[in-house]
């Protein structure tokens, strides 16, 4: 096989064995990589109704065909999984240079099962594998665990590991690869936390992958890079300039930046943006995936008192949910909280969701600040810094915030003020203002995530066309277009970043047009686009498939009372509502599911689903 | 009649003819001018395909401006 390795690692941890796999051409086929290959092994061998955090449940890593192969940012990988903090899905995913290294060391991906009874690490390089100790490593964190293994392995090997959040079972805990690269949402650490892993190192030794057609490939990248080339030549991307950092003044501008806990969307300290101040004093460097044209990532830095704190980050979903959400300007705090989530393996998103909520809850009455161990009015940045750090080590009141946002609310007797979708905290994005956006929240196969379906690409950014943010009409076909998109962009490798501006077609039907240039390339699959179109649609009905076997329905497919019956009191779209139960209806039958939200016989017969 | 014009960080630098950047801000502009009419006048470069905005809303250039409304110009953004 070209593109794929064809090579699957199976690792029983309660065993202690190791065993290569040959992948299924057709499989690899019709479910591309990534998450699609994910969910195919998820829904083939592991029981829906499995308890998250037990021996039984299973994790899938899988590469992309694309990934490691020099297609502009081909660089991505998927951890899949059953949530601790959902109980549906985890789809997370993260670049970098690890995701890359397994790819070339040989393999496509990794499925881990059982429960390793003392701490473990999983070492690879080409044709081997092995389980290792990691009682040394255990309750260190994310940094001192890298530069350990990088140690005792290899010095240029890549290593994911998690902190001391995911051996605490905190349920949002993080996967991070290269120390600040996270595969982020859902509580992934904690899955492997429970299965006494402490880390997956790789080194390869092959340089590239092997390609189909290596000259056709060069010459559509070519093609792709001389295009991006000529439209950033009067100025730069936004992203390359100022990373995602550049989107928070446009999200204020747009009226679409949650605020208070989505209680309104006006940020008065942010109105101008943040980007200039950030890079006055917190920038370092630019940083970048493997093989990306863009660069957004930003080494940063905090100035203490007595030291300077160097990391990554933040991104603008930190920016929202530990900055605006929480009613936060002092970006120091929310840098050094940043910082903290990488060290500790932490989403940075449901942290700061968590502690705006529980701000909400003592702002109302329905949390008293006794229990809380001290002061926690909205704006504190100390309290930030001082909270994420004890969610981390389930320490006093930590340890109730380390159970995420819903279960804080639901133990306050206020399950509504927990702004989620299916337990899942939201991006960055109001529903209320993104109508699409509040229908891919409410239907996404993780709850509410912004990168399973982001039409906030068309309602918010304009990339590749701006579509009315506000209307009803035509929302349910942009969303699903979106979700399918998302599923062939998670599974062929690449970040949504440059696919939605230069791989897809400039209209609202979200065709993987360029996706499928460097797939045929790459492995000769011979995709067409219909065909390509059907396996985003097959993978997306085989997550639902798995979340109905777990029983969710349409009771699961909602949002907060807030943003359905609460008028946005300000912003371009002050008055608004989230028209959800309108596109719901339209939104089943674009899928082909029943009323109740499960995919009809038809549909997955069409699709080839069992 | 007085508008806010607000112009994204990456497009600042290539408003105006003269080069000399434009940072946007209150601005005082006729009765009958259209947002095309505004937006000429910031000389944004042709190549760039930028996006306008009336009160938050996708907006032609012939949207006829009112008092108090704001503008906001930006280019296609990736990211979030």
């Amino acid at each position: 096989m070209n593109g794929w390795t064809g090579t699957i690692l199976r690792v029983d941890l309660t065993a202690g064995t190791v065993a290569e796999e040959t992948l299924d051409p057709q499989v690899a086929r019709d479910y591309v990589g990534g998450r699609g290959l994910g969910i195919y092994y998820l829904n083939r061998e592991l029981d829906p109704m499995v308890e998250p955090l037990s021996p039984e449940n299973m994790v899938c890593m899988f590469t992309g065909p694309l990934t490691g192969t020099r297609a502009a940012t081909g660089a991505r990988y998927m951890i899949m999984t059953k949530s601790p903090l959902t109980g549906a899905l985890t789809t997370s995913n993260s670049g970098g240079h690890f995701p890359t290294e397994l790819k070339r060391a040989g393999y496509d991906g990794i499925i881990l099962t059982g429960r390793a009874a003392e701490p473990t690490y999983l070492f690879v390089t080409p044709g081997k594998a092995e389980l290792r100790s990691a009682d040394h490593l255990w309750g260190k964190d994310t940094e001192e665990t890298t530069d350990l293994l990088l140690q005792g392995t290899h010095p240029k090997a890549r290593v994911a590991c998690i902190g001391p959040a995911g051996e605490r079972l905190v349920r949002f805990a993080s996967v991070q690869n290269e120390k600040h690269r996270a595969a982020g949402r859902s509580g992934v650490g904690a899955v492997l936390g429970s299965k006494n892993l402490k880390a997956v190192v790789v080194k390869a030794e092959a340089k590239d992958v092997p390609l189909h057609d290596p000259e056709a490939f060069a010459a559509y990248h070519k093609e792709v890079i001389d295009a991006y080339d000529a439209a950033t030549a009067v100025t730069p991307s936004g992203l390359t300039l100022y990373g995602t950092t550049y989107v928070v003044g446009h999200s204020e501008k747009m009226g679409c930046l949650p605020t208070k806990n989505f209680q309104r969307t006006k940020f008065t300290p942010w109105e101008g943006g943040i980007e200039k101040e950030f890079h006055e004093k917190h920038f370092i460097r630019r940083g970048a995936c493997f093989s990306c044209p863009i660069g957004c990532a930003r080494i940063s830095k905090v100035e203490k008192p007595d030291r300077t704190l160097t990391g990554e980050g933040p991104e603008y979903e930190t920016w929202y949910a530990m900055g605006s959400s929480c009613e936060i300007s002092d970006l120091a705090s929310i840098v050094e909280a940043n910082f903290l989530c990488n060290r500790l393996g932490l989403d940075t998103i449901t942290m700061g969701a968590t502690v705006a909520c529980a701000m909400e809850l003592v702002d109302r009455g329905y949390l008293d600040e006794a229990e809380v161990g001290r002061s926690l009015r909205w704006g504190d940045g100390g309290a930030l810094v001082e909270l994420t750090e004890k969610t981390g080590n389930r320490e006093g009141f930590g340890d109730l915030l380390a159970e995420g946002s819903y279960r804080l609310a639901e133990r306050c007797g206020h399950p509504e003020l927990a702004m989620v979708s299916k337990k899942q905290e939201f991006a960055g994005y109001l529903p209320r203002r993104l109508q699409g956006m509040s229908l891919t929240y409410a239907t996404s196969p993780i709850g509410g995530s912004h990168m399973r379906g982001d039409t906030a690409y068309f309602e918010l950014f304009g990339t590749p066309v701006l579509v009315d943010s506000a209307a009803v009409e035509g929302k349910a076909e942009l969303a699903a277009a979106c979700q399918d998109l998302s599923t062939i962009i998670d599974s062929s490798g690449l970040c949504i970043f440059f696919a939605h501006r230069a791989l897809i077609s400039k209209d609202a039907k979200a065709r993987p047009v360029g996706i499928m240039e460097y797939l045929n390339a790459a492995t000769g699959a011979d995709y067409t686009i219909e065909e390509l179109c059907e396996a985003g649609e097959r993978i997306a009905n085989a997550e639902r498939r798995f979340l109905t076997r777990a029983g969710f329905s349409r009771k699961d497919d909602t949002l907060p009372p807030r943003e359905l019956e609460e008028p946005l009191p300000d912003g371009p779209a002050a008055g608004q509502v989230s028209h959800l139960p309108e596109m719901l209806e339209t939104y089943y039958q674009v899928r082909g599911w029943d009323t109740d939200g499960i995919p009809t016989p038809a549909t997955l017969g069409r699709l080839g689903i069992a | 009649m007085q508008v806010t014009i607000d112009v994204c960080a990456v497009l600042r630098g290539c408003c105006r003819a003269d080069g000399r950047g434009f940072e946007g801000g209150p601005t005082e502009i006729a009765e009958n001018d259209t947002l095309g009419d505004v937006l000429g006048r910031l000389s944004l470069p042709e190549q760039l395909k930028w996006i306008a905005c009336v009160n938050g809303r996708p907006s032609p250039p012939d949207t006829s401006l009112s008092e108090g409304d704001h503008l906001y110009v930006f280019l296609p953004v990736s990211g979030g």
